[in-house]
């Protein structure tokens, strides 16, 4: 009779025994992750950091007026929506439900503050081949939508999603761009960027408000002549979002505390939303006290095989 | 070695293989496997300067690792229920056939081995990769819980249940005497 550790330990040891090294692997991450100017594969941090302070040192007064406004939280509107065949089950809005006006997001954190106001003009240059052609635009900067020119339908490879756009290697200048973006984009004016299916464009997440004009053109600054940025304008910032997942253990109905691990939460960037999954079963009850704290800001996701089977709460379709 | 002696393509030259094999009984799946490991290495590219810094650029490889397979798996469980049932793939062979004398023990392990190597990948993914970690990689349970994020405390209940499904499912399949 085996004791199930030490089966267990067999068992993992036989099975990566089984797994051939890769030779390739170092070549295709390097082809994979390496800047279009990175020619041993090390990211030149300093100079990147070293232009990044020129950059905020020339534009800080500028910061003043960029920030106003976009803060303050703003629920987005509700959407009506049936529950999805899928496995996921979205909140919708129900006619007796109040609006959801109580919702509370926190605006805060450490990325509040622009880095970067001018926008990727400010140092980008520095890591772009001087064989490239300027930068050009695929959109007039209006609210679009992006791209989903993907053929598959599969449902698993949602934009936004890295294993979506890695198993189709994006070429070097998207990366680029995003590495560019993460340096650019700040908590309170964007809720993030996304990359399409196809891993050729960038979509930028940009919040709605007085600022959102000044903070598409910093967003806008970053396309490159082959890794272009479409723009979507959205309701709530990343810091709202994050503030909202940070205070969700203490802002939770008593009847679903047990029920979320608050850790296992992610932000949907793509969907302008946090993303919290349940281990339980959702009543009706507990479906409008949910969308009546947080409207859609907040996803649920439920765990488990009966999530397939679980009509639509008449609620919904009310 | 410490992040700053190394640079990325030496740091995946010397431990990818390393990596790709913990990947992979995190996933269950080579090519996925292949696809989560290079996933995790951009990241890691593009936050090199932590890396650099990082006393043990191995360790945070892994953690970034172990995270994006967590997450992805968790993503797609959510995304797709295609079964509600419990039924397992097929195995050496069904409970209560007959056996060819002197060959049972054999089958019996080879059964055991196969039937847990399947229910392994139908854990939760946190919960196959605390065993992983800690019955593959060694880990203990603080180790683990920095990797994952967690409270030992959870490290150690998470394994718990975890050890416990299987030895449930292990019993329903008569895969074995495994206790």
């Amino acid at each position: 009779m085996n004791d199930i550790e030490s089966l267990l330990r067999d068992v993992l040891a036989e099975r990566a025994g089984d797994v051939e090294p890769d030779p390739d692997l170092a070549r295709r991450a390097r082809d994979a992750a390496r800047r279009p100017a990175g020619g041993d594969g090390r990211v030149r941090w300093g100079l990147v950091a070293l232009t990044t302070a020129a950059a905020v040192t020339a534009v800080v007064v500028a910061v003043h007026g960029l920030t106003d406004g976009s803060a303050t939280p703003v629920p987005a509107a509700p959407t009506s929506s049936l529950p999805s065949t899928s496995g996921r089950v979205r909140l919708v809005t129900p006619t007796a439900v109040p609006a959801p006006s109580q919702i509370s997001l926190t605006a805060g954190g450490p990325t509040a503050s622009p880095g970067h106001p001018a926008g990727c003009t400010t140092f980008a240059t520095a890591s772009v081949s001087p064989a490239e052609p300027p930068p050009t635009l695929t959109t007039d900067g209006a609210v679009t939508t992006p791209p989903l020119a993907s053929p598959s339908a599969s449902g698993d490879g949602r934009p936004g999603d890295p294993y979506a756009w890695i198993a189709l290697s994006p070429p070097p200048s998207v990366i680029a761009v995003m590495s560019d973006l993460d340096q650019v984009l700040d908590g309170v004016r964007f809720a993030g960027w996304s990359v399409d299916r196809t891993g050729r464009s960038v979509t930028v997440h940009v919040v709605e408000g007085p600022s959102a004009a000044a903070a598409e053109a910093v967003a806008r600054s970053c396309a490159r002549a082959d890794a272009p940025i479409h723009l979507q304008r959205v309701a709530r910032s990343r810091d709202q979002l994050t503030g909202l997942q940070q205070g969700l253990g203490a802002s939770l109905p008593a009847s679903l505390a047990g029920m979320v691990d608050p850790s296992l939460t992610s932000l949907d960037v793509e969907r302008n939303r946090l993303v919290v999954p349940l281990d339980g079963t959702l009543t009706a009850a507990m479906k409008r006290d949910l969308w009546a704290r947080y409207g859609d800001a907040v996803e649920v996701w439920l765990a488990g095989p009966r999530t397939l089977a679980e009509p639509a709460p008449a609620w919904a379709n009310a | 070695m410490r992040g700053e002696d190394v640079t990325f393509d030496e740091l995946v030259r010397e431990r990818g293989a390393a990596w790709l094999r913990l990947a992979y009984l995190l996933t269950g799946d080579r090519h996925l496997a292949e696809d989560l490991l290079q996933t995790a290495l951009v990241q890691v590219y593009r936050r090199w300067s932590a890396v650099e810094r990082a006393d043990q650029p191995d360790a945070y490889v892994r953690r970034v690792l172990v995270n994006t397979v967590i997450s992805w798996r968790r993503r797609r469980s959510w995304w797709e229920r295609p079964t509600a049932s419990g039924a397992l793939p097929d195995t050496a062979r069904a409970p209560g056939d007959a056996v060819p004398a002197g060959v049972g023990d054999v089958a019996d392990g080879l059964a055991a081995r196969d039937a847990l190597w399947q229910l392994l990948k139908r854990l939760p993914p946190r919960g196959r990769a605390v065993l992983v970690l800690r019955f593959y990689e060694d880990l203990d349970d603080p180790t683990i819980a920095a990797l994952l994020g967690v409270a030992p405390g959870t490290v150690r209940a998470t394994a718990s249940r975890a050890l416990a499904t299987l030895r449930a499912e292990l019993a329903v399949t008569g895969s074995g005497g495994v206790r």
